[in-house]
């Protein structure tokens, strides 16, 4: 046992966290503090400590729900660091682990980016296993599977793959674990750092992953045939493959009536075309096609730019960057500070700003116009990418005005219709246009209509509802 | 941007494919150039133009159908031996480029003319050859794609003007086929150029995953060309007649000049975008096929395939420097059309008796 | 791969050093009207000279004296007067918003063509501009001060938006006049416009065209039958005296239209025009408050039927004899029936020479709030 219990300790380290709870010095119980549970330990083991030094108990029969048996001491180090006590007898080179996980865990509350007025309000935590049953328990069915796995040389993080037996192609699924297997690196801190490790094209502007905090939205993606990665340690769950379309529909959306749901898709899908093009095609307008623009409005804008000294371009950029530093901000300052920024940057800062005829009023109108759309998109990285692509083509319009336009925009679709995501075409389904699902990536269909599994994300199963009496009635 | 057959297109997405190669600039003279002989019938030229193009599926297909994994690169080699085989390769590789240059050349002017005076054509032809590199540097299934997607953009454009018809006069239609036969068969002549695409077939046959449907999605796509075509041929004679169709040089777009959209006075702004993707795709489309046949003829793959598209974005930028004037364009243009009809029509019959004299086929 | 986009990348880059076209609107000045006219003695720059072209500008800014100005250059084409034009303006003139073209009687008499072909040529005018003429010179109209609009300009632009919206005047656009002008059997016609006192304007006839040349007018009082003969779009109302009761004054107010067919008897055209009037009854005047119309329909139709026709002949019998033109477009229909045939024909000898037979036919809608 000393060598036992030496070896034991050059793996643990140095720590005064550390507990070695000697019983004898035959017997010895190990944990860590701030992971155990002490009460489990004073409660259901160390009443029994007498009984396994007499002989008379096995360690098995010590009531704790989890037993481990194990000679391997890497094994046993780390699961020390997760919470479990290791028991050591002199006599036996096998080492017991006992579950006795008692970290305090956050409360599981509505994640503050992911809000939804119909719906659950469950977010994920921190803590892995609940996590998992957090999803369990929304889809319980034997059929879904989940794999752990460990990252990380030097500190390991341990994590999981979820899908659905039945309904997840293997080829993605071999895939999902062939990429998790080949992270080579000494720590891993968040399903971000994994998201970058795996994706195909890491540079590009929008994600290829779809990250939620959302239990629901997981279920429901492992439901049309994707994968779920989580990791220990963060509450943001990695689903994929990811399709473009799906950065901008709202789980809520299946939840409304149907028009509202219509109208509120519709109007995202026309924000995203309007945050990347308004700004833009203000500068075209305003620098070269002067014929273009309405009369009336044609006289009042020549009138308001006589007073500005910048071009259009300038203007642009320089209302655009005074946005983005704001909303950089806005992200830092705790919440009472956050809605005084809001005041002074919106509305002092921008009323000062047109008084001192720096900018006109009409380039206010139309950024503000291009960021509200943006804000729009439920997707927080996706919103921000779409934010970005607007420069470029504020330059092109600057220098060949509705020809540039044409050329951003046409040089964009391409480049997101070359992209994939774990072999999945990133914009079906508008690029390989497959009307089946057409229906309800840009518009909302009912539920009981959609009787198949969408043809963008391979699976294997492809009718998930059968003939329903709603439908039946609605004939 | 790999040359993997593994990367399949389906009959749809070559359907697609077809139309985008198609509808090029030129579509915004067609109905001048056709007036030219046939005044107010020039709708009918261009419904008869069109038949080669219906034969041209055809044949390619009765080719094809004896090769059905090689590519024009390749095809040529197998059929015809080395040294005529590369000789066809280039003599195609070179129509594609000349076909894409005339183009990206047409459509600089058309910008130059109606939205960007000033500005130097030699710049906004670089602005093209840059973008079309980009584009024929993917691989054939994100073009496609991309295509399938303007596709329908484009189709929600063309619907505004439908209005059009409103403020026309039918009379000048009538009476119909009073040019008479002569004058309508000379102008085909101008339409040519318009319908010169099924020879991508050639090329991009392997890609396709589902050869049995091939010839009904290109008869359709070659069918909603004619379509547009002839309406689009349709609604400048109704507006302007047929002696003022033959006056203007960019008869379409006067059109939409004459036209006052509700809310936007104006639509060039949405036509000036819509036009750059109808040029953009086709001359990237002509270039993948230029790309691909030059891989394939050379057997290059892989990083040098990079080399490639840099070399032929210069040939292609060079070529577009050649014309001073755009009469002189109008002139390659017209080159290239005859060029294309032998490489649509004459090519495919010359490979398919070579290849059934020889009694070659591929096992 | 990523050397190509790296390449493409720095290319791009290049772009952004030069705009060539870039203009800025805050030094523009906007042209919102043309005018043409003959030089006059005292205007020619040299003796070549023939053509003088005013643009009329709004001013911008809060320190100004005038709301608009004119810009006016003059040459031996409106192409050489550009160069005036660049001698005189401290801004860039700009005229992509030019919403009309108006032109003196005498040029017009002279031909337009030769004035219009700079304009057809030009890319960035609107083919939906609105063409007048005017009696005298074109460029006094520009003097007229009025008293609701900031510059005579603008209440020229909206008189010529509104006017076929309430009467019955033709509605000429530049694409209009451009098709009437090339094709065969067509004329265009143009509205004229009159300044009648300092302060006013309004329109006091059409101006009939052979071709792109002014052959002759036809006044205010006539001018609705040419429309209805036209078979241009106009709301307006006519007025005529009920058969039997020639004291009692009737007005319908209505929209037309026509149909028109060609024959030809050995030589001779046969034309037949079929107008189409569909109107409410506005007004009934002197009449026996108690006397009902509505029973009368039959006799109101035919009065107004009667009434249109008679007018319609006269303003024929003008176009016929006094200046031999087809203002009606009656030779597109021609053309349609006969094909190439015809066109080796001057249409408009054989349209003077044509016996024309003209047919009204009145719908009545409704009657208003009382009987």
């Amino acid at each position: 046992m000393e060598t036992n219990l030496v070896l034991l300790k050059k793996e643990l380290g140095q720590s005064p966290q550390f507990v070695f709870r000697y019983y004898t010095k035959n017997l010895c119980l190990v944990y860590n503090r701030g992971f155990a549970n002490e009460n489990i330990i004073n409660r259901d083991i160390l009443p029994h400590l007498s009984l396994i030094f007499q002989g008379e108990l096995e360690p098995y029969q010590i009531p704790v729900a989890e037993v481990i048996k194990t000679s391997n001491l890497e094994q046993v180090a780390q699961e020390i660091s997760k919470g479990y006590t290791a028991l050591i007898q002199d006599n036996s080179i096998d080492l017991y682990l006992f579950n006795t996980k008692g970290l305090e865990k956050r409360a599981v509350i509505e994640p503050p980016t992911e809000r939804t007025t119909r719906g659950s309000r469950a977010g994920f935590i921190e803590d892995l296993e609940t996590n998992i049953s957090l999803v369990r328990s929304t889809l319980n069915t034997p059929a879904l599977t989940v794999e752990y796995f460990t990252i990380g040389e030097l500190a390991s993080t341990k994590g999981a793959i979820l899908f659905l037996d039945n309904v997840a192609t293997p080829d993605i699924v071999n895939e999902v674990r062939h990429r998790l297997k080949n992270i080579k690196v000494d720590n891993i801190l968040a399903t971000g750092e994994i998201e970058n490790h795996i994706e195909d094209h890491p540079w590009s502007l929008f994600p290829q992953a779809f990250g939620t905090e959302k239990p629901n939205k997981v279920a429901a993606n492992l439901a049309e045939g994707r994968v779920a990665i989580m990791l220990n340690g963060t509450p943001y769950v990695l689903l994929v493959p990811a399709l473009f379309v799906q950065f901008f529909q709202g789980v809520e959306d299946y939840f409304d009536r149907f028009w509202v749901a219509n109208y509120a898709r519709v109007l995202r899908f026309a924000g995203l075309v309007l945050a990347m093009t308004i700004t833009p095609t203000y500068i075209a307008l305003v620098t070269y096609h002067h014929d273009l623009l309405p009369f009336s409005l044609l006289l009042s804008i020549a009138e308001i730019r006589r007073e500005v000294p910048f071009p259009p371009i300038i203007e642009a950029l320089i209302i655009e960057t005074i946005l983005e530093m704001l909303r950089e901000a806005g992200l830092r300052l705790p919440n009472p500070l956050g809605q005084t920024l809001g005041v002074v940057g919106g509305i002092v800062l921008g009323q000062a700003i047109i008084s001192a005829k720096i900018v006109s009023p009409l380039i206010i109108i139309v950024v503000t116009i291009s960021a509200v759309a943006s804000f729009m998109i439920p997707n927080y990285s996706a919103s921000l990418g779409i934010r970005l692509v607007k420069y470029p083509l504020m330059l092109l319009a600057a220098t060949f005005g509705a020809f540039g336009i044409a050329v951003g925009l046409i040089l964009f679709i391409t480049h997101q219709a070359s992209m994939e995501s774990f072999g999945v075409p990133y914009m079906a389904p508008l690029a390989p246009t497959r009307l089946r699902d057409v229906g309800d990536s840009i518009l909302v269909s009912h539920t009981w209509k959609m009787k198949n599994r969408p043809a963008s994300i391979p699976h294997q199963k492809d009718q998930r509802i059968a003939d329903s009496l709603q439908e039946h009635r609605q004939k | 941007m790999t040359d993997n057959y593994k990367y399949r297109l389906t009959s749809k997405n070559f359907a697609f494919l077809l139309i985008a190669t198609m509808q090029e600039v030129t579509i915004l003279q067609l109905p001048g150039k056709a007036a030219e002989f046939a005044g107010n019938d020039a709708w009918l030229s261009i419904l008869l133009a069109s038949i080669p193009a219906f034969v041209s599926l055809f044949l390619i297909l009765k080719i094809c159908a004896r090769y059905p994994r090689l590519s024009l690169g390749e095809l040529n080699d197998e059929v015809c031996g080395v040294y005529i085989g590369k000789f066809l390769s280039l003599a195609y590789i070179l129509y594609a480029v000349a076909n894409a240059a005339v183009i990206i050349r047409l459509f600089s002017e058309v910008v130059s003319s109606f939205l960007l005076v000033r500005t130097p054509c030699w710049i906004l032809t670089l602005v093209m050859v840059l973008t079309v590199t980009y584009i024929f540097s993917r691989d054939i299934r994100a073009i496609a794609w991309m295509n399938e997607f303007t596709q329908y953009l484009l189709l929600a454009f063309f619907l505004l003007f439908i209005f059009l018809v409103s403020k026309a006069d039918y009379h000048f239609l009538l009476p119909i086929g009073d040019a008479g036969v002569k004058n309508i068969l000379l102008g085909t002549q101008g339409a040519f150029f318009n319908y010169i695409s099924p020879e991508i077939l050639l090329v991009v046959y392997p890609f396709i995953e589902n050869k049995k449907e091939i010839l009904k999605a290109g008869s359709l796509a070659v069918l909603f060309s004619v379509v547009t075509y002839t309406l689009i041929t349709i609604f400048v004679i109704i507006n302007f007649g047929g002696t003022l169709a033959n006056i203007f040089v960019w008869d379409f777009l006067d059109l939409i000049k004459s036209y006052q959209l509700p809310l936007v006075e104006r639509s060039e702004f949405f036509t000036a975008i819509f036009w750059s993707w109808i040029a953009i795709r086709s001359s990237s489309n002509e270039l993948f096929m230029a790309r691909h046949t030059l891989a394939k003829a050379a057997g290059i793959s892989g990083k040098y395939l990079t080399y490639i598209i840099l070399a032929l974005a210069g040939f292609v930028y060079g070529l577009t420097l050649i014309p001073e004037t755009t009469s002189e364009t109008q002139t390659y243009a017209s080159m290239v059309g005859f060029a294309g009809m032998f490489f649509m029509l004459g090519l495919p019959v010359i490979l398919w008796a070579v290849s059934a004299l020889r009694g070659v086929r591929e096992t | 791969m990523k050397k190509i986009i790296l390449v493409l990348l720095t290319l791009f880059l290049f772009f952004l050093s030069g705009c060539w076209d870039a203009k800025d609107l805050g030094k523009s000045d906007i042209a919102i009207i043309a005018t043409y006219d003959l030089a006059q003695e005292s205007e020619k720059l040299k003796p070549g000279d023939r053509v003088v072209v005013d643009l009329q500008t709004p001013v911008m800014g809060e320190d100004v004296k005038e709301k608009a100005q004119v810009v006016e250059s003059v040459g031996q084409t409106v192409g050489e007067g550009r160069n005036t034009r660049g001698n005189r303006s401290s801004r860039y003139v700009s005229i992509t918003a030019i919403r009309s073209l108006i032109f003196g009687e005498s040029l017009a008499s002279e031909g337009l063509g030769d004035v219009l072909d700079i304009v057809y040529r030009n890319p960035f005018l609107s083919y939906t501009v609105k063409l007048a003429v005017v009696d005298g010179y074109a460029k006094d109209l520009l003097k007229v001060e009025p008293k609701s609009f900031p510059y005579i300009g603008e209440e020229i632009n909206g008189l010529l938006t509104y006017i076929s919206q309430q009467n019955f005047v033709p509605q000429v656009n530049l694409a209009e006049f451009h098709i009437d002008e090339t094709n065969y059997g067509r004329n265009p016609v143009l509205p004229v416009i009159a300044a009648k006192a300092k302060d006013k304007i309004e329109i006091s006839g059409v101006a009939i065209f052979k071709k792109d040349f002014l052959v002759g007018k036809i006044d205010a009082t006539k001018m609705v039958f040419l429309t209805l003969l036209r078979g241009d779009k106009g709301h307006g109302v006519i007025t005529f005296p009920l058969p039997g009761e020639e004291e009692v004054l009737i007005s319908l107010q209505g929209a037309n239209s026509r149909k028109v067919k060609v024959g030809f008897e050995e030589d001779r055209a046969i034309i037949d025009i079929d107008i189409f009037f569909k109107g409410d009854i506005i007004e009934v005047e002197k009449s026996n408050i108690l006397d009902k119309y509505m029973d009368k329909f039959e006799l109101v139709k035919q009065g107004a039927k009667d009434y249109m026709e008679s007018n319609c002949l006269e303003v024929l019998s003008t176009l016929q004899n006094d200046y031999r033109v087809d203002a009606l477009n009656t030779g597109a229909v021609a053309r349609a029936r006969y094909g190439k045939s015809i066109e080796h024909s001057d249409w408009d000898e054989l349209f003077s020479n044509a016996d024309i037979r003209v047919n009204a036919h009145v719908k009545i809608r409704n009657h208003g709030s009382i009987q």
